[in-house]
């Protein structure tokens, strides 16, 4: 019995400056778990009080730009669904898209079509595309790596195509959504609609990513062999984040279609794959964080930008900004991925070690 | 306590283990010592059920579970702590641990056995919180076989706990085996390269060779054999 604590003194050599990295270590946490606190409270606030301050800013022209920070709030919850199946799950699946736009036509069909109250179609396009992602990630999981990236987007496309073949022989140039609420009508309560929607599923998300469930999806991630080993589940916990991430892109579709009024087969298309793809690579896989400075990043970035006047008058020159949008934002994603390979997220995690560093050096930086 | 008869296992067409039978009695330290490419690793999978049997028996406390999957012979009591610990490195070293007990449901009992093991390594202690990939190679081998004693294993599967460790490390991870075994009860089976320390702590051995046994008997009788000496101790 008295080898143990013999045991552990030898083990010391192995580790550098272990009591001040331990006692950082807590107060880390600490501060760490404060911080998230803080953050959270400080963002739903903030959120309350945008539509507010964007009258002041932008005075008349307010409910377009409170328009367009609603899409932002969709796009998070896109940005959510991906990594949750990419970045958690690790499986690398282009296939949302195709449930992002189903939704939106189950909604629309139901809505406009049918006759059917809003609700009762958002709750079917939210169990159509679960049902989807279960019919899809059973092959799936079958295939892994490119291939399966390869084969889902395939399906988006096939899906959009479909959708796009339906939209021609019913004849129409738009399906348009009809029938809504009144509420949702008004920008200004559809934000509201939508952001409470985002919190509450930001909520849930970070619960479920620190259960059971969500630890099994890292250990999975991390190593496939050891989780099996330790009696999970492959097929089992790979599935259900196929089929949650299709759930919460169809929720994303059908919001999306709500916020546009219309359902549009492009949703389900290899530029909205990209989209949804560059949110998390941009924002950080495998981070909450991530997927909301990803979607902002990729979702509104591209919005903000057709924002500035055009012609800009600098000097004697007369510049046609808006030709070169795309360029500028391209060579955005290309600075931050560069800098910041490991994704926006970790601009956070950077600063917050720099903070916690600097106290407890006494000043020397 | 485990019996292993005629044991084939391969990977696709090539047959890596060719008839592979040995003995476990209850509450003793096994080695399998072989040189790098053996088999060792292919045997650990076999036993813990990671990969298929081509043909043969394991009997795990006289019951047949060499067609079981991962799970049920992890519930049966046989853990594996694997090569290179293959810890779960964005997860915290609570939560690795927590990982162990996945087959378990009862919270209390969950917790109790983190504390019993965080007093068996005072050091994971003060780590409890950080990420597993930041854990120095002995700290990382105490989790990895902490995780495994999470699951409450009769028998605990340990595929080269030396590899990779500094040397004066490698001893503290075969005291703490030692230890497991004589405090606990815990039956070992302890796969390794390092024929030297793995000698000094089992009772009984086997020599893997190319697939094959060629050799077994007391850890004893193995060290004095001139044989082993040259290959595996180095003179
Ligand atoms: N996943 C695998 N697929 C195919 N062959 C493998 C695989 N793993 C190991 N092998 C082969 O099996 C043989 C034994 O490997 P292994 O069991 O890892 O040996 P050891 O652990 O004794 O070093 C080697 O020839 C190796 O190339
Ligand atoms: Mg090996």
């Amino acid at each position: 019995m008295t080898q143990k604590p013999a045991v552990d003194q030898e083990l010391a050599p192995d580790v550098v400056a272990q009591p001040e990295l331990t006692g950082k270590k807590t107060l880390g946490g600490r501060l760490a778990s404060q911080r998230v606190w803080l953050g959270c409270i400080a963002g739903i606030l903030a959120l309350i009080l945008l539509p507010m301050l964007s009258d002041l800013i932008f005075g008349g022209s307010s409910d377009f730009q409170l328009h367009h920070i609603s899409l932002i709030g969709i796009f998070i919850l896109a940005a959510l669904a991906q990594n949750i199946l990419t970045g958690y799950a690790a499986q690398p699946s282009l296939g949302n898209a195709a449930f992002f736009g189903v939704s939106a036509y189950v909604l629309t069909w139901l809505s406009s079509d049918l006759g059917q109250p809003y609700w009762i179609g958002i709750l079917a396009a939210v169990v159509v595309s679960a049902l989807l992602g279960l019919i899809v990630g059973t092959p799936a999981l079958r295939i892994s790596g490119a291939h399966l990236a390869v084969a889902t987007l395939g399906l988006v496309t096939t899906v959009g195509a479909l959708l796009n073949f339906w939209d021609t022989t019913a004849g129409r140039q738009n399906y348009d959504l009809s029938n809504l609420p009144d509420f949702l009508n008004d920008d200004r309560t559809l934000y509201y609609f939508i952001f409470a929607i985002v919190v509450c599923l930001l909520f849930l998300s970070y619960h479920l990513l620190h259960s059971r469930v969500g630890r099994a999806w890292i250990a999975i991630r991390d190593n496939e062999t050891a989780a099996e080993a330790f009696g999970i589940n492959l097929t089992k916990y790979k599935l259900q984040a196929f089929v949650i991430s299709a759930a919460m892109t169809g929720l994303a579709g059908s919001l999306y279609a709500t916020w546009a009024t219309t359902a549009s087969s492009s949703m389900s298309s290899a530029d909205q794959t990209i989209a949804f793809l560059a949110m998390i690579v941009v924002g950080g896989l495998g981070s909450l964080t991530g997927s909301i400075l990803g979607a902002i990043f990729v979702g509104f970035l591209p919005l903000l930008l057709g924002q500035l006047p055009s012609p800009m008058v600098i000097g004697s020159f007369q510049l046609q900004i808006s030709t070169l949008i795309t360029g500028i934002y391209g060579l955005l994603l290309l600075l931050v991925l560069i800098f910041f390979p490991s994704g926006l997220s970790s601009l956070g995690t950077q600063a917050g070690n720099w903070l916690q560093r600097k106290p407890s050096k006494g000043g020397t930086e | 306590m485990l019996k292993v008869e005629q044991l084939h296992v391969g990977y696709g067409s090539l047959e890596v283990l060719h008839g592979i039978s040995f003995d476990v009695p209850e509450g003793a330290i096994v080695a399998i010592l072989g040189s790098n490419g053996a088999g060792k690793t292919t045997l650990m999978r076999a036993l813990s059920g990671l990969i298929p049997i081509k043909s043969g028996k394991i009997d795990f406390a006289g019951k047949a579970v060499g067609r079981l999957v991962a799970e049920k012979r992890l519930r049966e009591g046989l853990a594996l702590v694997p090569e290179g610990r293959d810890l779960f490195g964005s997860l915290t070293v609570r939560e690795n641990l927590l990982m162990g007990a996945y087959t378990r449901r009862s919270r209390t009992e969950i917790e109790q056995d983190i504390e019993r093991i965080l007093e068996r390594f005072p050091r994971l202690k003060t780590r409890l919180q950080a990420h597993a990939a930041s854990l120095s190679g002995g700290e990382g081998q105490m989790l990895a076989i902490g995780r495994a004693l999470m699951s409450h294993p009769r028998l605990l599967l340990l595929d080269e706990p030396s590899h990779g460790l500094a040397p004066i490390i490698v001893e503290t991870v075969f005291e703490v085996i030692e230890q497991l075994n004589r405090e606990e009860g815990l039956t070992i089976v302890l796969v390794e390269q390092n024929a030297h320390q793995a000698l000094e702590v089992a009772h009984t051995a086997y020599i893997l060779q190319s697939g094959s046994i060629v050799l077994n008997g007391e850890a004893t009788t193995l060290t004095a054999n001139s044989a082993v000496q040259e290959l595996y101790m180095g003179g």
